[in-house]
């Protein structure tokens, strides 16, 4: 399988993308290089990738099922999985991009380059475990921060013009005392709603091993940031291809649209004390999508037999997971309310 | 204030002239005065070893006096209960006065310092146990059941911190349970994403928005009042200014 890898053209060492100067980064000679200089220095490759011949061996590897690679610096013939783009070789560490798996319908359109640093995703890391009393400790070691790894995630992005409507019955109710009574009124009014809606990004994960819920609770993403899409970008990251297609996400796109719609129509109705007899209807008219790869800075946990997600939006820095629990711990900590509880009651009771 | 004079004469004058036993042990005492005759020497015996040995196991001042003579009803009879355990023990120290007479029957029970927490709201309980053996003038019967009572009600007060401590066990483990359940429910779920952010509101046209009256009706519900009553009991203050507790009644 053809394989690239983005080489410093002042002293051959790696480039990598660098979150923190918005450039590509050699480490050795500490040279940058804008993403322009990146495409002429390179352009040769990205032509080569780009072209019909390699697009056809990139597509008819893919229908082989040929996971094998060759690493450009060492040599090393590694597996990689089906839905890895971008990744490390295992031997010498240097980035690698698999560039036949990024072409035809495969190639995304739009990428979002990482703006937030490890060490900065490490910070956010530490910051959100100070909040979670009842984690086991190794969860927060060096060893664990270690395993922190910046991905690049597929996402399908919908953009859904949708036409929704709403009859309810809305009541205005008051109250009034007078002499020994207590009197209510109550305003019936047949209430109706019906918009066009633009729903704009709506994003949807395309990776099936990524929890799509851990994907929506580190939104929102600036799409207003991302650029055409380059494979430069992927230096130094693993990016996965999708393997969910669009038919196969449009659900949870829809559920996302409905509830935005539904707010919408909510936030119109006022003045009203309870609305009864809700009937909603959302139809969505055209959808319009686009493949993006997005920043996400990843790690993964196992404890007691099952596996915890941790991410950080490479973006905003907004981050989120479920985190281990560890039930010694938080049973110390109810054991002490009982006692301290018990003991409280019993001063009490005996200076009664 | 003639009334409370001649009340005080007549609780030292029964002291220095009939005072028929008088035993201390530790920092409590124990006084037995038969002024009425009512008792014979063997029994006069048994209720004072019992009184001693109640003494002995609450720490508390007893004493028990039987006088035919007071006259005045209830309120004299607690005076004069409450005066004898002065004059006998000094005020608001820790103890009891029970005090009998007959014909009329009468008998009063009077609480002094930690006496009034251990014992005032059994003060009916311990009354009544006493009030049969009374009737048939058996007053040996009636300290005995008195006895009986006051140690009881006593291990029970002792005993408060332990059900309290149990309580505050239960009630903490219910609280630890509670903590272990919410804590599990929070480390279960991802932060809640919203949607509305998605809206694109410059593209947002409502082409129907209508709010058509359709009816009016109004209820009424009659308001009832209610009243509470409320009661409740307490200490009172002696004449010789102590604060004491108990009660009494006619058997």
């Amino acid at each position: 399988m053809k394989t690239v890898q983005y080489k410093c053209p002042n002293c051959g060492g790696e480039l990598k993308f660098n979150a923190e100067k918005q450039l590509f980064s050699c480490e050795y000679c500490l040279s940058d290089f804008t993403e322009e200089q990146v495409k002429q220095i390179f352009k040769k490759n990205e032509e080569t990738d780009l072209s019909e011949k390699n697009s056809d061996k990139a597509v008819k590897d893919f229908e082989d099922h040929t996971n094998l690679y060759t690493c450009p610096s060492c040599g090393a013939e590694i597996m990689a999985e089906e839905t890895t783009s971008a990744t490390f070789c295992y031997y010498c560490h240097n980035p690698v991009i698999l560039s036949g798996r990024l072409s035809g319908e495969y190639k995304p359109g739009r990428v979002i380059p990482f703006k937030v640093t490890r060490e900065a995703a490490v910070d956010s890391f530490k910051r959100w475990c100070k909040s979670k009393w009842f984690i086991p400790k190794d969860f927060k070691s060096k060893r664990q921060l270690e395993k922190i790894t910046g991905v690049y995630v597929p996402f399908w992005i919908a953009d859904c013009k949708t036409n929704a409507g709403l009859n309810a019955v809305g009541k205005q109710i008051r109250s009034w005392t007078a002499g020994d009574y207590r009197y209510t009124e109550t305003r019936e009014f047949a209430v109706s709603r019906r918009a066009d809606i633009k729903v704009k990004g709506v994003p949807a994960d395309g990776a099936s091993k990524i929890p799509d819920e851990l994907m929506e609770a580190i939104e929102p993403f600036d799409y207003k940031e991302s650029r055409e899409f380059s494979m430069s970008y992927l230096s130094g990251f693993i990016a996965n291809k999708y393997d969910v297609d669009k038919g196969k996400v449009f659900p949870r796109v829809r559920q996302r649209v409905n509830d935005a719609c539904v707010s919408v129509l909510n936030e119109s109705i006022g003045n009203y004390s309870i609305i009864v007899g809700k009937n909603v209807h959302i139809d969505i008219l055209s959808t319009d999508w686009q493949y993006m790869l997005l920043p996400v800075w990843f790690m993964t946990y196992k404890y007691g037999g099952k596996m915890y997600s941790f991410a950080v939006n490479a973006q905003n820095g907004k981050t989120d997971g479920i985190p281990p629990l560890s039930y010694p711990r938080l049973l110390s900590f109810c054991g002490i309310i009982a006692a301290a509880s018990a003991a409280l009651f019993g001063i009490i009771g005996g200076l009664l | 204030m003639i009334k409370k004079i001649s009340l005080a004469a007549a609780v030292l004058i029964s002291i220095l002239t009939f005072s028929v036993n008088v035993s201390a042990r530790g920092s409590y005492l124990c006084e037995l005065y038969d002024y009425a005759d009512e008792l014979y020497e063997d029994e006069i015996e048994n209720i004072e070893r019992r009184l001693e040995k109640t003494s002995e196991k609450t720490g508390l001042n007893l004493c028990v006096v039987v006088n035919n003579s007071i006259e005045g009803g209830e309120y004299t009879y607690q005076d004069y209960a409450d005066v004898f355990y002065e004059e006998n023990f000094g005020i608001n120290t820790d103890g009891i006065c029970l005090f009998i007479r007959f014909d009329p029957n009468y008998v009063h029970f009077s609480t002094s310092g930690k006496a009034q927490d251990y014992y005032n709201r059994h003060t009916d309980s311990i009354l009544d146990s006493m009030v049969s053996d009374l009737r048939s003038h058996d007053i040996e019967g009636a300290v005995d059941n008195m006895c009986d009572d006051l140690e009881h009600y006593y291990k029970t007060d002792k005993m408060k911190w332990l059900i309290f401590g149990f309580a505050g066990l239960i009630i903490g483990i219910g609280i630890g349970i509670a903590v272990l359940f919410i804590v599990r429910s929070r480390y279960r779920k991802y932060a809640a994403s919203g949607t509305v952010r998605y809206i694109d509101k410059s593209q947002t046209n409502f082409t129907e928005s209508s709010d058509v009256f359709i009816r009016q009706y109004t209820s009424k519900v009659r308001i009832s009042s209610e009243s509470s009553s409320s009661g409740g009991g307490g200490s009172h203050t002696s004449s010789g200014g102590g604060s004491h507790g108990g009660g009494g009644r006619s058997f």
